[in-house]
């Protein structure tokens, strides 16, 4: 395989400025590199993910014209990403079908004991969101070989990893080498580099600027070149001297660490070291009052912080900056002025109005202080490149003049000229009376910067560098002798069974369901005796196959992370068409053909939506609510008042028994149980629910995201077409505003059925049972009270309970308040 | 080009296409008779842009208006005494910033999607809506019925309500912490969270300050409409959204919205709805051309950012 001249480029920043970069048989290809060189960008388009914006693909010398992730895996190209594709509400298995579709169980076992030690083996049953990082790298690792790849690309693969797992890793390359794949293996750890490689690219700033075999470089050298020029002109000289204790932790303990105690006086720069997952990253984060802390205190100018609210931290003296800069950092749609000035808002306003004279004069001198390249402080921060975004945030938290700055990954996608200011920034603020805190994944960063280096392992400290011993050498040496056995096989065994498991499955509210429409059902026949009479069951059923039909339909777009609020409309619309199209008197072959027309126009309907919502990407919900309202007002045109029979007949066949169940219930019945079939036991079903669950994952996976969410909102118009006609048979008139209310219980039906609103989680039988519940409720609070005031009540309680009941149980998910 | 001033084009692009078509609209007259029905779009508009731009989207702002325009219609029963008038306003603004809260609360602390919650609100309020009115509607007191028909200095007064919430909105949120804050929570929650701003604070209050508005207009409604029916909050539940829509603003948040283009939408809208009446279509043609334009209003921009995106 070979890549000719790629380039890429993401708005202003250029990633990638026309690489080469040849892959052979045979041989380990190493390619290293700072954080953002380009190194991902790069894995991106040889996989199919990221198309390029100029250089060509070959595999076996022949051109590849206009790769995707599903074409490139066909000719036998496999990536182990960095942050694992995989579908969290799958499970490992399916995960791996998705992948490789002919794969059984007994070959998914078989190759996870491949891949993992005994320590991190799960499984396969499992579902991937309650896996530990390090597992999930494992299952991701068994992905990428499912298809017997020739080449495979593996980005960072041993962050999570402990040494025996690191060993077993190592010894698989090795094998595949042995059988003449080609490897590409992108680290920055260089002794791994060093034990693996045959040849090593160096990788700055989006190029590749030097190449090599292996035995003809010297770590030494490639550590120059990643640097890009020797390291004691990067970095600032270090603290002459230190003044009193500015922060300290006091028995800390968080999620992912315990008991830490840490001290930084004024003057100082810590550093925070560790291999990913080890608790550093988690600390610095919680001594920030991010995350929430467990036990032990946090000390700023010996005050201890009461409380667990950034904004207490803040005003503490406490400053931070997060590693990861486009989701915590920057406000990328506002003015450089504005993300500014949000680190100081306190001091620029007076009765909480803002000074805006203040305001520009201070945004201009820190712009001006930090070299900050930018058209003008008005331009938005999306139009700076990284390196100068992160001078802005740098900016922005000394000048809110912290006692402690707290900065997590100091230099992550920051380019060599920036990368020395801010270092040169960061020992200036120490000089003038900060304590600074660095965490840092980059082993000369930590020894270029850092006056002191504490090691983390297993979420402690297990050893402190300083003066001479603060080096690049000694800290990964620590970090590896870190005899680390952490507890990652733990995590899955807490979870798995029991009453947690129960919680998490899929089908656990289809038992709830179930018991409680046979409680509302036999309470309320306890109440009046004719609840449960012929006539009556026959109705509740008739209208159950009806709310069933529309449900499913909803669950359809639900299940690909979208919503159908049009459902209750495009049934509506039905039973109006099926009053001209299927009148009483009409002949037989009409009636068949009328029918045909209305569910096949219901279905052309739902294609036309899923058209709109994936290829032309409009919001899901402002799309099907204006067909909501557009789709009511064709039928108020059609039909201003109730007006024209439909034909008996077709309630008649809906109603035709079948042993003791009439036809439509029958068909209900069949449906379900096919479509819940499909759904878990398909290739196609578990696409469907990979879209849902993680759309970037199954796109990485070869996954059409597009096509699917078309289909689904195609199959919806289906569901709602045949809907309609059995609720047009139930109406027997063309009424214009019959079918509206069924939007909002087809959404209560699905909530109800467990299905996460967000996609990837759902099952049909669990919808049917909701649909059982609401039609027995609604039918229950109607007999007993004929008012409809009492039904809306109920059903609109019925959905904020349900939902509330699942958010909480499902509560261990990351919240951020979204569509 | 700003939001507010593209959206300020399309409109006086379609004024200048219905003075063709229906010379009839745009004589005094018309545009008086319009202005109070833009006044109570804009009004609850405002409401649903604050919530869009938290990455919300509320669906309760019809049943809130139903249920609010009940209280100011039936429980004062036709009474002429200033002082239970008052009450039940004051009574139906808090039952508006309540309704809000608790929807507000149920998203920002029990984690429940925005969309699921309002809709469950949504049908509560409605069902609360009949049981209070019994279904019947019945006349507005008729001192808001004279206060809201009446103008001063030539102008409704529904504008000027509108006029001074509109002033206030954006004041606060152009001059003051607070505001600079909900625009930075909009933009990017995480973030926010990071620099120190309580999301939950601001999550909640986006919505009682919605409930408030949306009572605000269902009080206007009543007493322009003197009888309002038990439905008459539902036109809203789409002309909010197509008002912030129109006004060019992205649903979900990330960018910094604009409240003056959606209350420019929410004008291009009643005007539109008015031409459609004037060249002889129905009620439901409404609907309809409602529905085409949010679509339009969606489809539009994504379409020209495509075509930038592709042909530099």
């Amino acid at each position: 395989m070979a890549l000719h001249g790629v380039r890429k480029s993401f708005g202003p920043v250029q990633a990638l400025k026309g690489v080469d970069l040849d892959v052979i048989p045979g041989e380990v290809h190493a390619i290293v590199g700072e954080n953002g060189a380009g190194k991902s960008t790069l894995i991106g388009i040889a996989a199919g993910v990221l198309a390029a914006d100029a250089g060509r693909i070959e595999f076996d010398r022949e051109p590849i014209v206009a790769p995707n992730p599903r074409s490139m895996r066909e000719i036998g190209v496999s990536v182990v990403y960095q942050h694992p594709a995989l579908a969290t509400d799958l499970t490992v298995f399916e995960n791996l079908q998705l992948a490789a579709p002919r794969l059984d169980i007994g070959g998914a076992k078989e190759l996870l004991d491949r891949v993992a030690t005994p320590q991190l083996v799960m499984p396969a049953n499992q579902r991937v969101a309650e896996l530990s990082l390090a597992q999930r790298h494992i299952v991701e690792l068994a992905r990428s070989l499912a298809t017997n790849p020739k080449v495979l690309f593996l980005d960072e693969p041993t962050e999570p990893l402990q040494q025996a797992d690191v060993h077993k890793l190592f010894e698989l390359i090795r094998e595949l080498k042995r059988n003449n794949a080609a490897i590409v293996y992108v680290s920055h750890r260089l002794h791994e580099v060093d034990e693996l490689a045959d040849r090593i690219s160096v990788m700055r700033d989006g190029e590749i600027i030097d190449r090599r075999l292996a035995r003809a470089i010297t770590p030494g050298e490639i550590v120059t070149l990643i640097a890009g020029k020797p390291l004691g002109q990067i970095f600032p000289s270090k603290a002459a001297e230190r003044g009193e204790i500015l922060f300290e932790t006091r028995a800390l303990s968080g999620h992912g660490f315990d008991q830490v105690d840490l001290v930084a006086r004024r003057g100082e720069i810590v550093g925070l070291a560790g291999i990913e997952g080890e608790g550093q990253r988690a600390f610095i984060r919680t001594a920030a009052g991010i995350e929430p802390r467990l036990s032990g205190e946090v000390v700023v100018r010996g005050q201890a912080i009461s409380g667990d609210r950034p904004g207490i931290f803040r005003r503490a003296g406490l400053g931070f900056i997060s590693d990861d800069r486009h989701r915590e950092g920057a406000f990328l749609n506002l003015s450089l002025r504005e993300n500014l000035s949000l680190g100081f808002l306190g001091t620029i306003s007076r009765f909480g109005l803002i000074n805006r004279a203040r305001e520009k004069d201070k945004a201009a001198a820190i712009v001006e202080a930090l070299r900050i390249r930018a058209p003008s402080i008005e331009a938005d921060l999306s139009q700076l490149s990284g390196g100068n975004q992160q001078k802005a945030l740098v900016g922005r938290e000394i000048s809110a003049e912290p006692a402690v700055l707290l900065v997590d990954e100091p230099t992550k996608g920051v380019d060599i000229g920036a990368r020395a200011e801010i270092y040169q920034r960061l020992r200036t603020a120490a000089d003038r009376g900060l304590a600074v805190l660095v965490s840092s994944s980059d082993g000369i960063e930590l020894e270029g910067l850092c006056d002191r280096v504490l090691i983390f392992a297993r979420g402690r400290v297990v050893r402190t560098l300083t003066g001479a011993d603060v080096t690049d050498a000694s800290i990964t040496e620590a970090n590896l002798t870190a005899k680390v056995s952490r507890a990652a096989a733990g995590h899955a065994g807490e979870r798995g069974g029991g009453w947690h498991g129960l919680l998490a499955s899929d089908h656990f509210p289809a038992v709830i369901l179930a018991i409680l429409t046979v409680a509302i059902l036999g309470g309320t026949e306890a109440i009046n005796g004719y609840f449960l009479s012929p006539l009556s069951v026959k109705s509740m059923l008739s209208f159950l196959g009806i709310l069933t039909f529309l449900s499913i339909g909803q669950l359809a777009a639900i299940l690909v992370g979208a919503i159908d609020l049009s459902v209750g409309s495009l049934a509506g619309l039905c039973v109006v068409a099926a009053s001209f199209l299927t009148p009483d008197g009409a002949d037989g072959w009409s009636l068949v053909g009328g029918t045909l027309v209305i569910v096949l126009g219901a279905f052309a309907f739902g294609l036309l939506q899923g058209v709109t919502i994936a290829y032309l990407r409009l919001p899901a919900i402002v799309v099907t609510i204006a067909s909501f309202i557009g789709l009511q007002g064709i039928s108020l045109l059609l039909r201003p008042t109730a007006a024209g029979d439909i034909a008996d007949e077709i309630s008649d066949t809906a109603q035709i028994r079948i042993w003791f169940l009439p036809l439509a219930m029958v068909v209900t019945l069949l449906v379900v149980a096919g479509l819940e079939a499909a759904l878990y036991r398909t290739d196609p079903g578990r696409r469907f629910r990979a879209v849902g669950s993680n759309p970037l994952a199954s796109h990485r996976l070869g996954i059409d995201n597009r096509r699917l969410t078309m289909l689904a909102f195609a199959l919806s118009g289906l569901l709602c077409g045949i809907g309609g006609m059995l609720l047009a048979g139930q109406v027997g008139i063309g009424s214009p505003s019959t079918g509206t209310d069924y939007t909002l219980m087809s959404i209560t039906v699905v909530v109800l059925g467990g299905a996460s609103v967000g996609g990837g989680r759902g099952s049909i039988l669990s919808t049917f049972l909701g649909a059982a519940l609401v039609q027995a409720t609604s039918s229950a609070s109607t007999f007993i009270n004929a008012n409809s005031s009492v039904h809306y009540v109920v059903i609109g309680s019925l959905t904020l309970l349900a939902a509330i009941f699942f958010s909480l149980a499902r509560r261990h998910r990351l919240r951020i308040v979204t569509l | 080009m700003p939001l507010a001033a593209k959206s300020f084009v399309a409109t006086v692009v379609l004024v200048i296409i219905g003075s063709i078509l229906a010379p009839s609209t745009i004589n005094s007259a018309a545009i008086l008779s319009t202005l109070p029905y833009f006044a109570i779009l804009a009004m609850p508009s405002i409401g649903q842009h604050l919530v869009i731009q938290q990455r919300g989207l509320d669906l309760s702002v019809a049943g809130i208006m139903s249920f609010t325009a009940v209280i100011v219609t039936k429980l004062p029963d036709g009474s002429t005494h200033f002082g239970t008038v008052i009450f039940w306003v004051v009574v139906a603004l808090a039952v508006g910033a309540l309704c809000g809260a608790l929807t507000g609360a149920i998203i920002t602390y029990l984690g429940v999607p925005p969309l699921v919650t309002t809709i469950g609100a949504n049908a509560i309020l409605f069902g609360l809506t009949y049981w209070v009115s019994t279904g019947a509607s019945v006349q507005a007191p008729p001192m808001l019925v004279s206060f809201f028909e009446g103008r001063a200095l030539f102008v409704p007064n529904t504008i000027w309500v509108l006029a001074v919430v509109v002033g206030a909105v954006v004041f606060v949120m152009t001059r003051t912490v607070i505001g600079r804050r909900f625009i930075a929570v909009s933009v990017n929650p995480a973030a926010a969270h990071a620099v120190g701003i309580p999301l939950e604070t601001y999550g909640l209050l986006t919505y009682v300050v919605a409930g408030l508005l949306y009572a605000i207009a269902a009080i206007m409604l009543s007493g322009y409409l003197v009888s309002p029916t038990v439905l008459c909050g539902l036109p809203y539940l789409l002309g909010t959204i197509a008002a912030v829509v129109v006004g060019g603003n992205s649903i979900g948040g990330v960018t910094k919205g604009s409240v003056v283009a959606t209350i420019i939408g929410a004008f291009f809208l009643t005007y539109l709805a008015q031409l459609v009446t004037a060249l002889g279509f129905g009620g439901s043609a409404e609907d309809l051309a409602d529905a085409v334009i949010v679509i339009g209003g969606v489809a539009l921009p994504e379409a020209a950012r495509r075509l930038r995106l592709r042909y530099g």
